[in-house]
């Protein structure tokens, strides 16, 4: 069948000049995590200032030992997958505490997903033979939790066909364990994500899916040319729930939720507790529709209320192409914003969160509008890169509708957009620093976007995928304006990280709130730890932690510039 | 003075005069108009029509580059096919020539913010289009519309304002001003903005969605549950009511554009220009039949039959089973009173859609036009079975067996057709007659009157005055 759609992308922005990428420096060893809220000692310090500033993003990839290039089946045909691309998660496969590697990837013919292993700081070894991670699919998107509560993380892998689902075996290898689990998820699914709606302590499985896919489907650009079809072309699916039964088992309560009963075409999401009453809600991105708000009603169901919430439309009562999505407290209000990366010629929208009340559209007062227009985003983290205390944002881009130049010689370069990096000016608003760097150099198309601590500095680091391209690991070697933490919430009564737990620190001059989730983004999954970026601050006097089951301790506070392990039990309890 | 020095002197005054005048024609160009050259684009792999379009618009900026209209076509485009940042070069070289033409830096403004251009630039070209032409509500709302993307909020709600103050009936115009004060936190003042553009377009789901909003911050959540209920039930309303802007529209030679202007062009009837976007539509996809189908219809209505018979004859050729070819050649045929030709092609109407009673219809008054009665009434029957509800099936009925002389019959259908339609004159005529014919005059009159305010000039009024009866009882 022949459809056309409008094409709304502007031309690419002009490269801008290269760089040449200077040394690498990696830190000499990695902090290890502190059991409990006693601080023990420094054991890395990078809260200084630079004397010189350094661009902000290094990349690393090759001496990181990672050469993964993804394939995203490309026939020449258009088909709609190849030019969604894959996401790409960092997570700790094999318990030794620094992050693992594992790359989707896009074609059922050519090789399989790959996964890598941390063998030292910054160093990585292909370890997909033995992972049982390198199966073939159209593979698009990852999640990461522990779904059996061993301890050790698994991972569900979404693709265009069945979904998978992996069981770590303890030491970073793998079984598939898809059809014993129960789950069954055949069409195109995008992100997934991990988290407990009900709260047994088993965490459940929610599956967001795009369109019903019809590879017959032939669309053109406004000039006639053949190009990717938008998804208004095919009809939207609705995204699954699946209830985590224990032993292993999965059952699909999508309709019995409610989440089952609309139908949009989904590419992101994150699980967090929205409107305050310890319950995590999700928040869902969809393509060219209106975005989807479930507020869990604490009895197995949801409701969608992203209209009266403000978060169904931009402020111009317009739905848009939601790919990427990130919760986070932008303004240091310590309620949860989200922002979400769409088409170009729309803004990425931030939607400031009005405490207990929905959401608001502050895109412009944030300084993303003009900015985010002229690209295609995908893939969006918050991370606090210099330490100031405020949250910065990592965007990945690249068109999904052809450019205004051809290049029969390379005929994804019409896609390729630079990627960009805003930094937080404090209170939300946001300036992009277009300096060269290694992460806003390269033109490519890129969708998968994770960070974490990649070489145990303390700092963030990040890495991406591309489509038809290489996955690039980029290095925090910025300038850093002050101290940080790093804290895990582990829940010792299900032995594994309390996915939506809510961590606030409070310095004398400040408070500043994250979450441990690890979702967002696009299709990508991000380590299980709240990072934070202290400012100036050099001690805090208390972290709280609020507990996915709604308990809330205290820990005492302590120094900074360090990796805190907090145990549910192990604080004073708030009344 | 020697010769020599004289030749000297006679070729330094020729040089310098030639400088001067080459001087002076450069000059004269400059100031006469843009003496760059006009945007050069990729078209190979453009669609042909496309491409002619593109190069002809070209070529005439070449030929007459100081003709600001060139220059303004070309622009708009190129605009139409999302070419913005080479259409905005075109613009801004026929507001250098036509300094005094609001279009230019409307244009401008509208491509640059679509761009993302920074608001100080948009807002220069709005600044310009606003002293030439001040009083234009599409831009006042347009302008509103940049601003409060870029956060610039009480600007915003002064442009909805003043484009409210210029045509209160402006829907897009208050809806924007709702939403821009929904963004100041006042949701009671965004409240009656909102409420007045669902009143003036109630199928606007932008417009419920913000009202479901609004209700919700003020706690009435029935009424925002009620709100976001029709926003999911309606359509956003995209398209700002724009004369000046329109004519950029107007120029894409795109498929969907294409598509959507010919259906608004039927819509209204206009069949010349419905024509020709579809001769663009038909050389984008020569294979499709559904485009020489459309052609024949509006070429039929235009009264191009032997035209309108070939572009019909020709969506068969490439395969339309949709029975609407057929359908259109058997008017054709009928409107040539050459009967049988109209009843073959009504026959292999039904025969592609045999469950189209309406088709159905028309086939079985063919039959009767041809004189074929019995095959008529079975037409009729599967008719009736197939869309029992349809009035016009039991009037055709009717009135065939009217024609058959089985008046008890025929009077049976015309009054399940007035039933179902009791104000159809036609009907309302028809049995009527019937009355008429068997004595019943009165009974008669009363249905012919009832049928004269539904048609004045109609059967019904005509048989009226044959009669000598007033089209109304005296006293009303």
């Amino acid at each position: 069948m022949l459809r056309w759609y409008r094409d709304r992308d502007p031309e690419i922005r002009e490269k801008p000049l290269a760089v040449a990428l200077r040394s690498l420096r990696f830190s000499p060893s990695p902090g290890t995590w502190l059991l409990g809220g006693a601080f023990l000692g420094t054991l890395t310090s990078c809260g200084d200032s630079s004397p010189v500033a350094e661009p902000r993003w290094q990349e690393f990839t090759k001496a990181a030992g990672v050469n993964f290039r993804q394939q995203s089946g490309g026939t020449g045909n258009k088909a709609m997958p190849e030019i969604m691309g894959a996401g790409v998660a960092l997570f700790d496969a094999d318990g030794d505490e620094d992050l693992d590697l594992f790359c989707p990837n896009g074609s059922a013919e050519a090789g399989g997903n790959r996964f890598y292993r941390q063998v030292a700081p910054g160093r990585f070894e292909d370890a997909t033979r033995d992972s049982g991670l390198g199966t073939r699919g159209i593979a698009m998107g990852v999640a990461v939790g522990d779904m059996d509560n061993s301890g050790s993380q698994d991972l569900y892998v979404t693709h265009v066909g069945p979904d998978r689902l992996f069981r770590n075996q303890g030491d970073g290898t793998f079984l598939e364990v898809t059809e014993e689990s129960g789950i069954s998820s055949t069409r195109w699914s995008s992100s997934a994500l991990f988290f407990d709606f009900d709260r047994d302590g088993l965490l459940d499985l929610f599956v967001v899916r795009y369109v019903d896919f019809d590879d017959d489907e032939r669309c053109f650009d406004k000039a006639g040319r053949p190009d990717y079809c938008g998804p208004q072309t095919m009809p939207p699916v609705p995204d699954q729930l699946f209830h985590n039964e224990g032993s292993g088992k999965f059952r699909d309560v999508s309709d019995e939720s409610g989440i089952g009963r609309v139908a949009a075409a989904g590419l992101g999401a994150v699980a967090q507790d929205f409107n305050g009453d310890g319950w995590p809600d999700l928040a869902v991105a969809n393509d060219a529709e209106a975005n989807h708000l479930w507020i869990n009603r604490q009895d197995g169901t949801f409701e969608e209320l992203a209209l009266p919430w403000g978060f169904a439309f931009n402020q111009h009562g317009h739905a848009e192409a939601g790919m990427g999505i990130v919760s986070a407290d932008f303004d240091g209000d310590l309620v949860l914003d989200l922002f979400l990366t769409h088409l170009g010629v729309e803004t990425n929208t931030v939607y400031r969160g009005v405490d207990g009340r929905g959401f608001q559209d502050v895109t412009g007062t944030a300084g993303v509008a003009k900015a985010s227009m002229p690209f295609t985003g995908f893939g969006i983290v918050a991370l606090d890169a210099d330490l100031d205390g405020d949250l910065d944002v990592m965007v990945a881009n690249g068109r999904v509708f052809r450019g205004k130049e051809d290049h029969p010689d390379d005929p994804w370069r019409t896609y390729a957009e630079p990627n960009q990096w805003f930094v937080n000016q404090g209170s939300g608003r946001f300036q992009e620093v277009t300096s060269a760097s290694a992460f806003t150099e390269p033109v490519e198309i890129t969708r998968g976007l994770a960070c974490g601590d990649l070489d145990g500095d303390g700092d963030l680091d990040a890495v991406l995928a591309n489509v038809e391209g290489p996955a690039r690991l980029y290095r925090n070697t910025g300038e850093l304006r002050g101290s940080w933490l790093q804290v895990r919430a582990l829940d010792p009564r299900w032995n594994r990280d309390a996915i939506g737990a809510s961590i606030t620190v409070r310095a004398e001059s400040a408070s500043w709130r994250r979450t441990i989730d690890g979702q967002g983004s696009y299709q990508s999954s991000s380590p299980l730890v709240a990072h934070f970026g202290l400012g100036s601050a050099d001690t805090v006097n208390e972290i709280r932690v609020l507990w996915p089951d709604g308990l809330e301790e205290s820990f005492p506070g302590g120094e900074t510039n360090r990796r805190l392990k907090l145990e549910r039990g192990s604080g004073t309890s708030v009344p | 003075m020697s010769s020599g020095t004289k030749r000297r002197g006679m070729m330094v005054l020729a040089a310098g005069s030639f400088f001067l005048a080459a001087t002076v024609l450069i000059l004269i160009r400059a100031l006469d108009g843009p003496v760059a050259a006009p945007p050069t684009v990729d078209v190979t792999a453009m669609s042909p029509p496309l491409q002619r379009a593109m190069e002809s618009a070209r070529d005439s900026v070449e030929q007459r580059p100081t003709d600001p209209e060139a220059w303004g076509h070309y622009g708009a485009l190129l605009d139409a096919h999302s070419l913005h940042e080479d259409a905005l070069t075109c613009y801004q070289a026929a507001a250098d020539l036509d300094p005094e033409n609001f279009r230019w830096p409307y244009y401008s403004a509208v491509v640059m913010d679509f761009l993302g251009r920074d608001l100080t630039d948009i807002e220069d070209h709005f600044a310009r289009a606003r002293e030439i032409r001040p009083d234009y509500a599409p831009f006042h709302f347009r302008r509103g519309e940049a601003l409060l993307r870029e956060g610039r909020t009480e600007l915003a709600i002064d442009c909805y304002r003043r484009a409210i103050q210029l045509e209160d009936d402006f829907a897009m115009a208050h809806r924007g001003l709702g939403q821009a004060l929904l963004q100041t936190g006042d949701a009671k003042q965004a409240q009656a903005p909102l409420e007045r553009a669902r009143e003036l377009t109630p199928e606007d789901s932008v417009v419920h969605g913000a009202l479901a909003r609004v209700y919700h911050l003020q706690g009435d959540e029935a009424a925002s549950a009620r709100a976001a209920a029709l926003a999911r039930e309606t359509e956003p309303l995209r398209a700002v009511r724009d004369s000046v802007r329109y004519a950029v529209d107007e120029l894409s030679l795109d498929p969907a554009s294409l598509d959507r202007r010919v259906n608004e062009a039927i819509d209204r009837r206009d069949f010349v220009r419905a024509l020709r976007d579809l001769n663009v539509l038909e050389e984008l996809f020569p294979e499709t039949p559904l485009y020489p189908l459309r052609r024949g219809v509006c070429l039929a209505n235009l009264s191009r039959n032997d035209d309108a018979n070939k572009a019909l004859n020709r969506a068969l050729e490439l395969g339309d089973d949709s029975g609407r070819a057929h359908r259109a050649l058997a008017k054709l045929s009928e409107a040539a009173e050459d009967w049988s030709q109209a009843l073959a092609h009504h026959q292999q109407t039904v025969e592609q859609q045999p469950r189209q009673a309406e088709y159905r219809s028309s086939l079985a008054q063919m039959l009767a036009m041809n004189g074929k009665f019995e095959q008529a009434l079975e037409q009729f029957r599967v008719c009736a079975s197939l869309a029992p509800a349809t009035a016009e099936i039991h009037h055709n009925w009717g009135t065939t067996l009217l024609r058959m002389s089985r008046i008890e019959e025929a009077s049976a259908h015309f009054q399940a057709a007035l039933e179902l339609a009791p104000n159809s004159p036609a009907t309302l005529f028809n049995l009527g007659s019937i009355q008429e014919n068997q004595g019943k005059v009165g009974d008669a009159v009363e249905l012919y009157r009832r049928a004269v305010p539904l048609d004045p000039e109609g059967a019904a009024a005509q048989r009226l005055r044959e009669l000598g009866v007033a089209p109304a009882p005296s006293g009303r």
